[in-house]
Order: structure tokens, then C-alpha cells, then sequence
């Protein structure tokens, strides 16, 4: 039986030792291009990460066939020849099983996360939509922002919190972004149009897909060990893109570098000790002090540096 | 645990309020009894003058007192919106929280090595004092019951 597992796994074991070698290849490649060819690095990013999907695929497929139909040759055929029957039957249906269970798993995740995670959040964070007339300001920024970027202006909701906190959830055809009550209190008007510029961001480029797919493809190849590392460095690369892309909107970076050094100063505090506080901040608010390679936010230092060298007038750029 | 007040940690060596509280916490409280009412640039100017501290940071922990049951919090919608903030509980009233919620907690675990060290270091010489104790000690076990 150890024999029999060992022929039929052997395929899969050099599938995942070629995916991991691809991921490894692509990380350290990664190191090659520039830093600021964001479309170019997250899609050597998530191709990795789609290969071994794709292998994964391949190898459940064949046990599949096996599976259906015990005595027709197929192309893994030659390789079964020499186990026994009930082997194959027992680790065929184990593997399927498998398979489809992280299929459904993720696809279902997935678009759970896309579809219906503003409507999560909202639960979550016992959000409120924002009255217009309560806050006219912060809404006239909001759709002077989208305009500019080019999409449908995002709901706001309210988080009744005194700690600073705005993401963005929801499709890039209905987007939300929420506000705690702390953002608006702490931060200048400059400082938050640059926070939620931010958010406007992450929607244009459809941050919230990307990051589900990221996610998703990550739990579809748990053999994939590079897949830990690449998920969170996707995440980091679209926070950088995002805060280029504040930039762009405001052509005020010193106020986005203001509001980032003051939320990072809001995460000094251990997070609060309710399990649904935890849940919500573990699912939505990945700290923006982040740093490290499993971390999907970069460090503030990094977003600081990067800041800075959009602040320098382009001539003096590197 | 008193009803509404949530603090979950005691720590015999630190100092004041940061035995129940943490550090900034037992400070952000005490601005706020000062203050009676403020907005959280108010709190943050008084904490500002004892210790370096960013406003987020006073919003934080203001987020956790109100978990905890220590402030109070309105939506106010002048000036944009924001919270008034102000403490639920006085000082006194947390001060004997704390000691019957820790008392409390000494006798139904400890029980007779408490009352015993309570007497001695309470120099209690008087028999009746003692029975009153023990008979409070009782009336706890039955509580307990």
C-alpha cells in the first residue's frame, strides 16, 4: 500500500516541487523589475499562484478519470498499471474529495469575500449609512474624488468608533467605503481627503477582486508554501499603488504621509479584547504598520520612503 | 465582575490606576474626570501635557474605556461629527469596584489564608471585628453557592 501511494502521488510530488520552484524563480525575479511597474509585478505575482492552481487541476482531473472509469487508459495509465485497484480507488476518491472540497471551498470564500463583503462589514462594524446632510463635506470630497478617478461615487457608512479607521469593501461597480467616527475626528479635512483618495484607489484598480483572487488561489494551493509569502506581497503591492494613486488624485502626498504616521499611531494600542472587535479587525483592518514578508500591509517606513520620493520634484527622482 | 465596568487584569505591582488599567488608560481616565466633559483634542491636550502622546492614540484607547464601561460617548454633529466624551463611573466609584470585585475574588478563592492576612495586617484584635469578618466570609461562600 506505501508502494502504491508513493507511484501515484510521485507525479504530484514533482508538480509541486515545479510550482514551488516557479514561485521561488518569480519572487526572487521580482527583485528585477522596478518597483513602480505595479500591473507588471502583481501578474508576475499571481501567476505562480495560477500555475499551481492549473496543477493542481491537471493531477485531480486524472484522479477523476481513474475514478469514473477504472479499466479505459488514459494518459496517467501506465503509472496505475502497477498498483492494485483498490489502491487507486481508495487514494483516487481521497484526492477528488480533496480537490473538490478546496474547490468549493474557495470559489464559495471567494464570492462570498467579493459579493458580499460590504454587506459583512456593515454587520460587522454595526456601520450606518452616512447622512448626507450631516456631513456634506466629507461627501462633496467623495464625489469630487471619484470623478476624478473615473468611478461610481462609493457609499459611505459610518463606523461609530473612536478609533481612526476607512477601508473600502464591495465590487468596483458597487463599491463602499466606510469611516469611523475617530477618522473624522483626528485627521484634517486635507488628511482625510487623502485617506479616502486611498480608498478611491484600491476601487479604481479593482483591489477588492484582486485581493479575493490572491486569497482564494492561496487556500486552492496549500502545498504551494511560496503562496504564503506571495498573497501578502500582492496585498503590499497594491497598497503602494494605492497610495500613488491618492497622490494622484490629491497632488498632496505630505497629507497622505500626515495620515498614515497618525492611523499608525492609532495601531500602538493593543487591538480591543471583544471577539467581534477581533473578528472585524482581523477580516477588514490589516494594520497599516505592517512590515515583513507575511504582512500584507508594507511598513510605514516603506510607504514613507516611497512617499517621499513622489513628494521630490520628478527631475531629482531616481 | 461589577455590572457595566469591564476590567479584566489586576496587577499588584503597578502603581494607581495602571493596577486595573493600562498606563496611558489609568491617564486618558484621569484627563477625562479632570475635563468631566471634553472632545477627544481636549483629552489629548491634557494627556499631552504629562506624556508624548498622538491623538489617535487618546481616540484608541478611548475606544477601549468605552468597551470597558469607563466613558461615555454622544455623537455630536456640530462642528462636523464627533464624540463628546465623558467618564460613566467617578474615581471613588471605580476605586471600589475594583477592591470589592478584587476582595470578591481573594475570599471565594482563598478563602480563610485571606481573612486571616486581612486581620493581621489589619492589626483587627477585636473578637467581635473577627466574627464579623468570618461572617462576611460565610455570607460570600453562600453567594457562591
Amino acid at each position: 500500500m506505501d508502494n502504491s501511494i508513493t507511484i501515484l502521488l510521485m507525479p504530484y510530488f514533482y508538480a509541486t516541487l515545479l510550482s514551488l520552484i516557479i514561485s521561488a524563480l518569480v519572487i526572487v525575479c521580482l527583485k528585477l523589475v522596478h518597483e513602480r511597474a505595479y500591473k507588471i509585478r502583481t501578474m508576475m505575482l499571481v501567476a505562480p499562484l495560477l500555475g499551481s492552481v492549473a496543477i493542481m487541476a491537471w493531477f485531480s482531473s486524472l484522479c477523476f478519470i481513474h475514478w469514473l472509469s477504472m479499466n479505459h487508459p488514459d494518459p496517467y495509465h501506465a503509472v496505475c498499471n502497477q498498483v492494485s485497484p483498490e489502491s487507486i480507488r481508495f487514494i483516487c476518491t481521497s484526492l477528488v474529495s480533496l480537490a473538490f472540497a478546496s474547490f468549493g471551498f474557495t470559489v464559495s470564500s471567494g464570492m462570498i469575500n467579493y459579493y458580499l463583503g460590504d454587506r459583512i462589514a456593515i454587520h460587522l462594524f454595526h456601520a450606518k449609512p452616512f447622512d448626507q446632510s450631516e456631513a456634506k463635506e466629507i461627501h462633496e470630497t467623495l464625489n469630487r474624488l471619484s470623478r476624478k478617478a473615473g468611478v461610481k461615487p462609493p457609499k459611505l457608512y459610518l463606523i461609530e468608533r473612536s478609533t481612526p479607521i476607512t477601508f473600502a469593501v464591495g465590487r468596483r461597480n458597487a463599491p463602499t467605503i466606510m469611516v469611523s467616527v475617530g477618522l473624522l475626528e483626528t485627521l484634517s479635512s486635507k488628511e482625510l481627503e487623502a485617506s479616502l483618495a486611498h480608498e478611491i484607489s484600491h476601487i479604481k484598480r479593482n483591489d477588492g477582486l484582486i485581493r479575493t483572487l490572491a486569497s482564494s488561489l492561496k487556500f486552492a494551493t496549500p502545498f504551494n508554501l511560496f503562496s504564503y509569502l506571495i498573497e501578502p506581497a500582492i496585498y503590499r503591492e497594491r497598497e503602494f499603488l494605492a497610495d500613488e494613486g491618492s497622490v494622484t488624485l490629491t497632488d498632496e502626498p505630505s497629507a497622505l504621509i500626515s495620515a498614515l504616521i497618525k492611523i499608525s499611531e492609532a495601531c500602538d494600542v493593543k487591538p480591543n479584547e471583544s471577539f467581534f472587535s477581533k473578528l472585524a479587525v482581523g477580516f477588514f483592518l490589516k494594520s497599516p504598520v505592517g512590515g515583513g514578508i507575511f504582512s500584507k500591509h508594507p511598513s510605514l517606513e516603506e510607504r514613507l520612503n516611497r512617499l517621499l520620493q513622489l513628494k521630490e520634484p520628478r527631475g531629482r527622482r531616481q | 465582575m461589577s455590572e457595566g465596568i469591564r476590567w479584566t487584569e489586576f496587577k499588584p505591582y503597578e502603581k494607581h490606576l495602571a493596577k486595573v488599567l493600562g498606563d496611558l488608560e489609568a491617564d486618558v481616565l484621569e484627563a477625562l474626570w479632570k475635563l468631566k466633559v471634553a472632545y477627544v483634542g481636549g483629552i489629548h491636550r491634557e494627556v499631552a501635557r504629562k506624556r508624548k502622546v498622538a491623538v489617535t492614540t487618546v481616540a484608541t484607547v478611548l475606544d477601549r474605556l468605552f468597551e470597558k464601561g469607563l466613558v461615555e460617548r454622544e455623537l455630536k454633529r456640530t462642528r462636523g461629527l464627533r464624540y463628546e466624551y465623558r467618564p460613566s463611573i467617578t474615581k471613588v466609584q471605580l476605586e471600589n469596584t475594583v477592591v470589592k470585585d478584587v476582595l470578591k475574588g481573594l475570599f471565594e478563592t482563598f478563602g480563610d489564608s485571606a481573612i486571616s492576612h486581612l486581620i493581621n495586617r489589619a492589626g483587627i484584635k477585636d473578637k467581635q471585628k473577627i466574627k464579623e469578618f468570618k461572617t462576611y466570609l460565610q455570607k460570600l461562600k453562600r453567594e457562591r453557592k
